[in-house]
């Protein structure tokens, strides 16, 4: 007969052994079910058969998704609502801004350092594993989809705007000014620089 | 796809009603909650329909968010629910998880091997089991989702999760091993 605890765990085990394969298994659990793995060859089997479930089933090409079209029927649709009830009443705009803003800001971590050269003048990208110290006041912005490198690059030198980091996979990049009287004359510009910048935010 | 912070920065822009935020959201998210959707529906119109009304609901919400799990899991649990309600509409989804008990033969792991290769037999074999079973071992392997993740998705508690896995595994693996003996016969 069965002892019903340890029908419990095989079962436990069998279950586990799934994520096993994903990856997600983690600390005793993950302990307790390789250790299963290696001392049972149907486990085994079972897991590499697993694997290879996992990469068929993420190799696997979706068909087409709406994209475009479906991208411009919701734009369509959120246009048409009657209100635009989604602001929280305890989010302020600066807020969001520097709240979001410094959440992704934490996680980028740019690999490598790199330098954009302009005819007679250098722009630094910061490098290294932490995000670059910066001293002065901080400016978070996006770029117009059509703007061009040279048109940036025009524009940081103009306004003297250092790149701290950026762009994240969302292409934000956080601007360092000199000074604090530097930052807001050049929050105002970027903001009036409308074919250029899509926003610009000041961090405090 | 896009890290956890980066969504969180799109939802609380679009919690502020920022159009472009929810465009480049949408970019991110819009073909793994589609295949996780069309995989259970096969019919794309209909998959079409179900993702827009869960990114119209990802829209209304954005301000509710309140980042008490990952934003791919918030809107994974708005497909799945929506999913869900689509399948009740048409009568297609059960609602216990009872499962038959399974005569405990282990199936053949070489063959079950051999078959996962073949994109066709693991379609076929994914295809029979219920929608609930099937969600489950999809989130696991399309999204490599935890069994904690897959219960926030399914708003059911981890132990159902895991006996869903559970028949789930089973049954594919059975299948799958049925499927090779056949082909080889």
């Amino acid at each position: 007969m069965t002892n019903p605890i340890d029908d419990h765990d095989d079962r436990d085990t069998q279950a586990l052994l799934v994520f096993l394969a994903n990856g997600t298994l983690e600390g005793d659990e993950k302990t307790r079910v390789e250790a299963a793995v290696k001392a049972d060859p149907q486990l085994q089997g079972e897991l590499a058969a697993l694997k290879a479930m996992r990469a068929e089933m993420q190799a696997q090409t979706p068909q087409a998704t709406p994209g475009e079209f479906g991208l411009a029927r919701l734009m369509r649709d959120i246009e048409n609502e009657p209100n635009q009830t989604n602001v929280p009443a305890t989010v302020t705009r600066l807020g969001f801004w520097k709240g979001a803003a410094a959440a992704v800001i934490a996680l980028i971590a740019i690999q490598t350092a790199a330098v954009l050269y302009a005819p007679d003048q250098i722009i630094d990208l910061a490098g290294g594993g932490a995000e670059a110290a910066v001293e002065g006041p901080t400016l978070t912005v996006t770029f117009a989809e059509t703007a061009t490198e040279a048109e940036i690059r025009s524009l940081l030198l103009r306004l003297d705007l250092t790149i701290v980091s950026g762009p994240s996979a969302l292409g934000i990049y956080t601007l360092a000014a000199q000074d604090v009287s530097a930052s807001d004359r050049a929050l105002q510009q970027l903001r009036a620089a409308t074919n250029i910048v899509d926003s610009a935010e000041q961090e405090e | 796809m896009s890290t956890n912070a980066e969504l969180t920065f799109l939802m609380n822009a679009m919690a502020n009603g920022d159009k472009k935020a929810f465009a480049a959201f949408y970019k991110a998210m819009e073909r793994p909650v589609f295949k996780f959707i069309v995989s259970k529906l096969n019919d794309p119109f209909e998959a079409n329909d179900i993702l827009h009304e869960v990114f119209m609901d990802v829209w209304r919400s954005a301000g509710k968010f309140e980042g008490r799990s990952a934003v791919k899991t918030w809107v994974f649990g708005i497909a799945y629910r929506k999913t869900m309600d689509h399948f009740r509409k048409h009568g297609r989804v059960t609602v216990t998880d009872d499962m038959p008990e399974l005569e405990d033969d282990s199936p053949d792991a070489v063959a079950c091997l051999n078959a996962t290769q073949e994109a066709a037999h693991l379609r076929f074999c994914m295809d029979e089991l219920k929608v609930e079973h099937r969600s489950a071992i999809e989130l696991a392997f399309f999204e490599d989702m935890s069994y904690g993740e897959i219960a926030h998705v399914a708003d059911t508690p981890e132990g159902t999760i895991k006996t869903r896995i559970f028949h789930a595994k089973k049954l594919l693996l059975r299948c799958l091993s049925g499927r090779m003996k056949e082909a080889t016969t």
